[in-house]
């Protein structure tokens, strides 16, 4: 979601000149404050001491912001961040406790039947199928839940099938399907209504890269290029969420803690990083070009990947690469493939965060007489990205608190 | 109504593939009416002055009763079931976040399941034929009629276990309390007036007990819907409150589950 600075937003009302955003664009979702507490199990043995106490977890702490009409919005997020109780909330299957939701400026919980003709989503539980039915008479049966004209529904469901991969297995028994299969099929039936808004929630976890890669280009040039779709998509991956939505928001512990476009995230938070592979004796002049932190200062002993021994690596450790980590990467965190020999060196440098600014980068190294092997950009991981949205998000807090006290 | 039949259809579909299942369940209601057949024939000569009104002959009077309660058991355990399977399985989620009446989707859950007792009551009344019961066919329209009004006010208590599992994840006894009473109170296997007194008066506020007198009246004594009249009409008040009552405390627990966050945890 675009967030908002405030937990509430003043400038959103019900009227329809408000459900637009800065840009001008409709807005598909719309969140205020958006709280949402479980009630937390208790050990029989403490409900029998403390019988009145009661303890709940939060899963959504005023989450606020907007989502544009048709684009596709990531949720990014660790297990338990609060991602799939927002859909839930969105899909009307879950009240919030304290703020409001909106979709196409239908409240989630006053105009629920309203809401629920505009949203569709799928779910990531394969055991929502129905699996003694064929994917045809799954759909066949969702066709009709969703009203689908009779006239269309067959229609609809082979071009929903043709869509996902399935056409092969139309008639197959859903229990008989690869759980990647039955995943094609779920997503096969959040979009037979075509809704405005579909609400994904990891929908290439159990996809084998061919068919995750396919589903990717499918939402992004089909449903959301062609067909003005508005795509709500969950995932643990970083570099799914950056490559492939228009904005990107972070959630951890039900807190929002960074939202943006994808590029202006990256830059913010400082994802944008390159590994280069030198030769372990050019390491300190490539420390210097890439403008590491320290390297300056008398620059480091050979280390890392490859080679040299302990000592070496724990004094190159000392240098961050500008990004909040070692800027040696460990030779037991290198994938087999990626591995380099004795007497070179793999370095994690900040990138310039452009293609020019790449290339004056190569030809700074060459110039000051490194020898690379190679110079490529490391899409981020989510624990990266969720460490620096927590640590800014939290920065801010405490500054904000400052300020008030 | 499109959404109850696909619903319907699709348990249908389902249920098609465990064909051995639907052998033995059928075999089942045949193995059921040989005891029946023989108790009846033994007890036919003690029981045949207790029994004028209601047709007289045992055989068919037990007949009835017991595709009552087939029907009975049906209504007040499928709902629960269904929608506890559905929320282990993750379908009632799934269904509960299309635009489908609530009310649709309630009715096609149970729409198979009515289906299939009633092909087991027409295999139980064919077979009751085969032996020998002799019923009056024309009462057979008014008869679906009453069982229907029968059935609305455990339609209210299956809904009214279907809260438990929404809010609790529990059936409460509920349905097994009211389906006990009925069997004994409601006149499924004697006729009520053999009861005690002060019971009997308790079988009067049993839905079951109006239901059967005036399905035997009909089916084994030939009156026409006209004498039933009565009847109907207290079925009717029963069935109006307690629609009114299963249908506000299922709608409670619906939106208390959608605040604790239960629909999909069993």
């Amino acid at each position: 979601m675009t967030a908002s600075a405030a937990p509430v937003l003043p400038s959103l009302s019900n009227s329809t000149a408000a459900k637009r955003s800065s840009e001008g664009k409709s807005q598909a979702v719309c969140l205020k404050g958006v709280v949402k507490r479980f009630r937390a199990r208790r050990p029989i043995a403490e409900v029998l001491r403390r019988p009145n106490e009661r303890r709940s977890v939060l899963a959504l702490d005023e989450v606020s912001g907007f989502v544009e009409e048709g684009s596709l919005h990531a949720l990014l997020g660790q297990n338990g961040a609060g991602k799939s109780t927002l859909f839930r909330i969105l899909s009307t299957l879950l009240l919030p406790d304290e703020g409001s939701a909106e979709v196409f400026g239908e409240d989630v919980v006053l105009d629920a039947e309203e809401a629920r003709v505009l949203v569709s989503g799928a779910s990531t539980d394969e055991r929502s199928l129905n699996w003694r039915l064929s994917s045809v008479e799954n759909l066949r049966l969702f066709a009709a839940l969703y009203d689908i004209p009779r006239r269309e529904t067959e229609r609809r469901i082979s071009e929903m099938l043709n869509v996902v991969g399935l056409d092969d297995v139309a008639g197959r028994m859903a229990g008989q399907l690869s759980s990647g299969l039955r995943q094609r099929l779920l997503v096969a039936r959040a979009l037979l209504p075509r809704p405005r808004l579909l609400l994904l929630d990891e929908p290439t976890r159990s996809l084998d890269p061919l068919t995750a890669r396919d589903l990717r280009s499918f939402l992004r040039e089909e449903l959301v290029g062609r067909m003005g779709m508005t795509i709500m998509l969950a995932t643990h991956d970083a570099e799914e969420a950056l490559s492939l939505s228009d904005r990107v928001s972070v959630l951890h512990r039900g807190r929002l803690v960074a939202e943006g476009a994808p590029a202006a995230l990256s830059a913010e938070l400082q994802l944008n990083r390159m590994r280069l592979v030198c030769r372990a004796e050019d390491m300190p002049v490539a420390m210097r070009e890439a403008g590491v932190e320290g390297a300056g200062a008398g620059g480091a002993g050979a280390g890392g990947a490859g080679a040299e021994g302990e000592g070496a690596r724990a004094e190159s450790g000392a240098l961050r690469s500008g990004l909040g980590l070692p800027a040696v990467v460990p030779a037991q965190s290198m994938a087999p493939h990626a591995a380099v020999e004795s007497g070179w060196i793999v370095l994690d440098i900040p990138s310039p965060g452009s293609t020019a600014g790449e290339a004056a980068l190569l030809k700074r190294l060459t110039r000051a007489g490194v020898v690379a092997a190679r110079l490529e950009r490391v899409p981020p991981s989510l624990a990266e990205l969720l460490q620096r949205a927590i640590a800014r998000a939290d920065g801010e807090r405490s500054l904000s608190n400052g300020g008030r006290g | 109504m499109r959404v109850t039949l696909a619903l319907a259809r699709a348990t249908l579909l389902a249920a098609l593939t465990y064909r051995t299942r639907l052998l033995i369940s059928l075999l089942g209601v045949v193995a059921t009416i040989l005891p029946i057949y023989f108790v009846a024939g033994a007890l036919q000569p003690v029981l045949e002055s207790a029994l004028r009104g209601e047709g007289e002959h045992y055989f068919a009077f037990l007949v009835v009763g017991t595709a009552s309660l087939l029907f009975l058991t049906t209504t007040l355990g499928t709902l629960p079931g269904a929608i506890g399977s559905g929320i282990v399985t993750g379908t009632w989620e799934a269904l509960l976040a299309t635009p489908a009446p609530r009310w649709a989707i309630l009715a096609g859950l149970s729409g198979y399941a009515m289906f299939w007792t009633a092909l087991k009551c027409f295999v139980l009344f064919a077979v009751a034929v085969l032996l020998g019961a002799k019923f009056e066919w024309s009462g057979l329209l008014p008869t679906v009629l009453v069982l229907f009004l029968t059935l609305v006010p455990y339609v209210a208590v299956a809904l009214v276990s279907a809260a438990g599992v929404l809010a609790w994840r529990t059936r409460t006894p509920l349905a097994q309390g009211v389906l006990l009473l009925s069997v004994f109170l409601g006149g499924v296997y004697y006729p009520t007036h053999l009861i005690p007194g002060w019971l009997e008066s308790v079988a009067d506020w049993v839905p079951l007990t109006h239901g059967l007198h005036a399905s035997r009246k009909l089916l084994l004594e030939g009156a026409a819907i006209g004498d039933v009249i009565p009847e109907l009409e207290l079925l009717l008040l029963f069935a109006v409150v307690a629609a009114l009552a299963g249908g506000l405390v299922f709608a409670g627990a619906l939106r208390y589950a959608r605040r604790a966050g239960t629909l999909a945890q069993y």
